[in-house]
């Protein structure tokens, strides 16, 4: 099954109903974090077995901490190697930032310093896990709130890495545009910085205004008109790839989330004709 | 490393303020935003043992839970890179620091415990069944049980998993208690076991042998009377019988 068109994030409380999913409604293919689902067995191990006969499935990890100044969890990424084979996950990405330090998790993303040397270590860092895993990375640009010790801008921090160790882009369109709102910059110009040939993957989700001049990246309320806008702005820059909608909770309008998930094939269908979305 | 000391220091201080929450002076960041990330973090972290231990998170109220959550995050670094496995860290925290007797709490490692195995065994990996063929049909005291491999034997302290914690502390004994996923419901279940029929359980699973091979070997090992084997022994086909319906024991070898 090959990954394309417009997925939704699978989260627990809508297992059922993406299950029950057909024809028209059906997404194109779920995106699961492979931390909530390997090493289990019982009712969510029937469920991932449901998940992976129905759908191509794609992961998105949480724990990799790629960014992290530790050594890279050798036993973990074995376990995602085997979680990848036997599933099967077509694409596997990650976040550019951090999540562990001293051995200790935190569970949350945290910013990486923008600076060279951090650069020559995710680079480095990018490799190792590319050649374990036999398989391209695709790394996320992260929402932040901070900057933390920047040495260069944010766009030229991806750049180089995705660049230098020939990952894939996870495009987080959201993000981008939480950031650009945050830390006042233009989106567009932020995006056509990147290296855009190299997106193999973009995200959609929503998120929350909780003071005149900070965002906050919930996954947790409907997409935004100015999100879609730029959604649709981008996607003419770019070959055809996945998109996804992130929703990490507040599922009780079904309706709504269907509804965003038309509007993303429509505006895909729009830019990239036939070629791409059913 | 190609990663200078400086941006690994700066690292290492932020993750610090965010288990911490102390010393929020990090280099070049925004002292005020940067308040956000132990919020998320903590929110998180907490939500998870919320979820894991809503007995425990009952017990101690508000803010003895708060101050235990931010003991265990603070002083104890999590290498478990699985959320919902985290919540395990909380219960060897405070075994390992003696929490329950700082707060007065004795039973506190015993309920966490408890309250951490029915999660875990709800969602272990699937254990192979040892046997391929196994029925019903043959005597039961005399041939190999098939357990249900999905179970685990704790032994307690304090009586936790009654659910009533009023003067507990009076009540310190041993306590055996089976915790096991029936495979059709796929949820976990307990049930409190006499020591013997906690040994006869772990006995024939781990050595394969009948239950009448395994009393024999307590009964001699105890010096039980004849009078009382011949109880016992009744007393096992009648616990068979039950954990049969309870889905328990799947059958016979």
């Amino acid at each position: 099954m090959n990954v394309k068109g417009v997925g939704i994030g699978f989260r627990r409380d809508i297992s059922d109903f993406i299950l029950s999913l057909e024809g028209k409604n059906k997404p194109s293919f779920v995106e699961l974090a492979p931390e909530n689902w390997m090493n289990i067995g019982g009712e969510w191990k029937k469920t991932l077995h449901q998940i992976a006969e129905k759908y191509p499935i794609t992961c998105h990890g949480l724990s990799l901490s790629i960014g992290s100044p530790d050594e890279p969890d050798w036993e973990f990424l074995k376990q995602i190697k085997k979680f990848i084979k036997e599933t099967p996950v077509q694409l596997y990405s990650e976040h550019l930032s951090f999540s562990k330090c001293d051995n200790a998790h935190l569970y949350e993303l945290l910013p990486i310093p923008f600076r060279e040397d951090a650069v020559k270590h995710i680079v480095n860092r990018i490799n190792q896990v590319q050649d374990f895993l036999e398989m391209q990375l695709v790394i996320e640009n992260v929402s932040y709130y901070t900057p933390v010790a920047a040495e260069m801008k944010e766009e030229e921090f991806i750049s180089q890495i995705v660049q230098e160790s020939n990952c894939g882009l996870l495009l987080d369109i959201n993000n981008v545009f939480v950031n650009s709102f945050n830390h006042k910059y233009n989106p567009k110009d932020f995006i056509a910085s990147l290296p855009l040939d190299n997106v193999k993957y973009i995200h959609m989700a929503g998120h929350e205004q909780v003071a005149p001049d900070l965002i906050i990246d919930t996954h947790g309320q409907p997409i935004v008109n100015d999100v879609f806008e730029l959604y649709n702005w981008t996607i003419n820059y770019l070959k055809p790839v996945p998109v996804l909608l992130e929703r990490d909770f507040n599922f009780e309008d079904k309706d709504q989330i269907m509804s965003e998930i038309n509007q993303l094939k429509k505006i895909s269908n729009l830019v990239w004709k036939k070629e791409y979305v059913a | 490393m190609l990663l200078k000391k400086e941006t690994y220091q700066i690292q290492q201080q932020f993750a610090e303020y965010c288990r911490n929450n102390t010393n929020a002076s990090i280099s070049g960041a925004d002292q005020v935003r940067i308040q956000k990330y132990r919020d998320l973090v903590f929110t998180i972290v907490e939500d998870a043992l919320q979820s894991a231990y809503p007995i425990t998170h009952f017990v101690l109220q508000e803010e003895k839970w708060l101050q235990f959550v931010c003991d265990f995050f603070s002083l104890h670094p999590s290498a478990e890179p699985m959320l919902w496995k985290m919540p395990k860290q909380l219960y060897l925290f405070a075994v390992k620091n003696n929490y329950g007797d700082k707060i007065n709490c004795p039973f506190l490692s015993d309920l966490l415990l408890f309250e951490w195995k029915e999660i875990e065994i709800e969602w272990m990996e699937d254990e192979e069944i040892l046997f391929s063929e196994f029925s019903f049909l043959k005597n039961n005291l005399e041939t190999i049980p098939v357990w249900n491999p999905d179970y685990e034997i704790i032994q307690l302290s304090y009586p936790v998993h009654l659910n009533q914690f009023e003067n507990i502390e009076n009540k310190k004994g041993n306590y055996f208690i089976l915790i096991f996923r029936n495979r059709e419901t796929n949820k976990s279940h307990f049930l409190e076991l006499s020591p013997l029929l906690a040994y006869i359980i772990q006995t024939t699973h781990e050595e394969s042998i009948s239950i009448t091979k395994a009393l024999n070997t307590a009964i001699k090992q105890h010096n039980i009377d004849a009078n009382l084997a011949s109880n016992l022994k009744n007393g096992l086909d009648e616990f068979c019988k039950k954990m049969i319906q309870e889905k328990f024991l799947l059958g016979f070898n």
